[in-house]
């Protein structure tokens, strides 16, 4: 058997000024449900995962996404007077190359930063985006 | 020391069942040291996993079947050695292939580990989906698997869920199936009940 797989990792820094009445729940799964649906868009049903982690202080808050046609599940908690948090984001999805899974993403959040404007600095893990790993 | 191996596709709900094991089995008293493998560079689970006070070791950058599969004997030689857990939970990467996983460990035979456990994770929801595409992946999870998790049963449907049941009664006549979900329906994963799995 063989498959292959190009993971995606970036850390992103986002700073919002977005309402305290728009909890982080909401921008953040609106933001992986935009990034399956582009996926779905690209490269045909979403086999694999997105999820990520975001921090603010001690505060935390889980998102995994494996469909696009699911919402995402939603862990923890970020107070809603929080503006800024570091969000890790992984993602494996089957025949999306790291370029194309970093388009998406920016495209992503590009689209929430319309409806929450939003300042963010992407710094994406290199280490092995241009491997394949065969299974 | 035990040890209970999740395997199962991406997002089938291994982190969620291995959180449930790891709270079931501190609340018994168990020291319990969590292995997480991610294929990604940035870990997520085992950030999740400390950020609720586990004590968790990480494989990230690849997978424990294949580019990572010394570090991982090297890792569960760690663990034993500096930590001495009674149960290591050991989450594979959702891209791992058990067969070449079980070669891996083979070189951990001299590792302290009384008993071991596999369990296969499925996902209702995506089954049919998954098993049109990656037949040979999801079967091979089920073939070693000692018992099987049938997951998200708070969200799949009624239909969902019998048919993943009686796909995995079908390919693995026989084996344990434990059906689990979050909110109402409880997650119903008794550590006594998988490790006494034949």
């Amino acid at each position: 058997m063989s498959m292959s797989l190009h993971p995606f990792a970036a850390r992103i820094h986002m700073s919002t000024s977005r309402s305290t009445e728009t909890p982080w729940s909401e921008l953040l799964g609106t933001l992986f449900s935009t990034i399956a649906k582009e996926s779905q868009q690209t490269g045909g049903p979403m086999i694999g995962h997105v999820k990520g982690i975001a921090r603010a202080g001690d505060a935390f808050m889980r998102i995994n996404c494996v469909s696009e046609r699911r919402p995402p599940d939603v862990e923890g908690h970020l107070p809603s007077d929080v503006h800024e948090v570091d969000l890790d984001l992984a993602m494996l999805v089957f025949g999306l190359g790291p370029e194309t899974a970093h388009a998406i993403v920016e495209t992503a959040l590009r689209q929430c930063g319309l409806r929450w404007p939003m300042t963010c600095f992407l710094d994406i893990a290199r280490r092995r985006h241009d491997a394949v790993l065969r299974h | 020391m035990q040890l209970i191996g999740l395997l199962g596709f991406l997002g089938a709900g291994k982190t969620t069942a291995l959180l449930a094991l790891a709270r079931r089995a501190t609340a018994k008293g168990k020291k319990v040291a969590i292995v997480v493998n991610e294929i990604g560079d940035i870990g997520i689970d085992d950030a999740l996993l400390r950020r609720l006070g586990n004590n968790v070791w990480e494989l990230v950058g690849g997978c424990i079947c294949c580019t990572l599969s010394g570090e991982l004997i090297s890792t569960l030689r760690d663990v034993a050695k500096r930590y001495a857990p009674d149960l290591i939970l050991l989450e594979s990467s959702g891209a791992s292939h058990p067969e070449a996983l079980f070669k891996a460990l083979e070189y951990g035979r001299d590792l302290p580990i009384s008993a071991t456990r596999w369990l296969a994770i499925i996902d209702p929801v995506r089954l049919a989906m998954l098993i049109a595409v990656l037949r040979p992946l999801i079967e091979s999870h089920l073939a070693r698997a000692d018992a099987v998790v049938i997951g998200k049963a708070d969200v799949a449907t009624a239909e969902e869920l019998q048919e993943a049941k009686d796909w995995v009664s079908h390919a693995r006549p026989g084996v344990p199936i434990f059906v689990t979900g979050m909110g109402p329906v409880g997650n119903r994963l008794a550590l006594e009940e998988l490790m006494s799995c034949p």
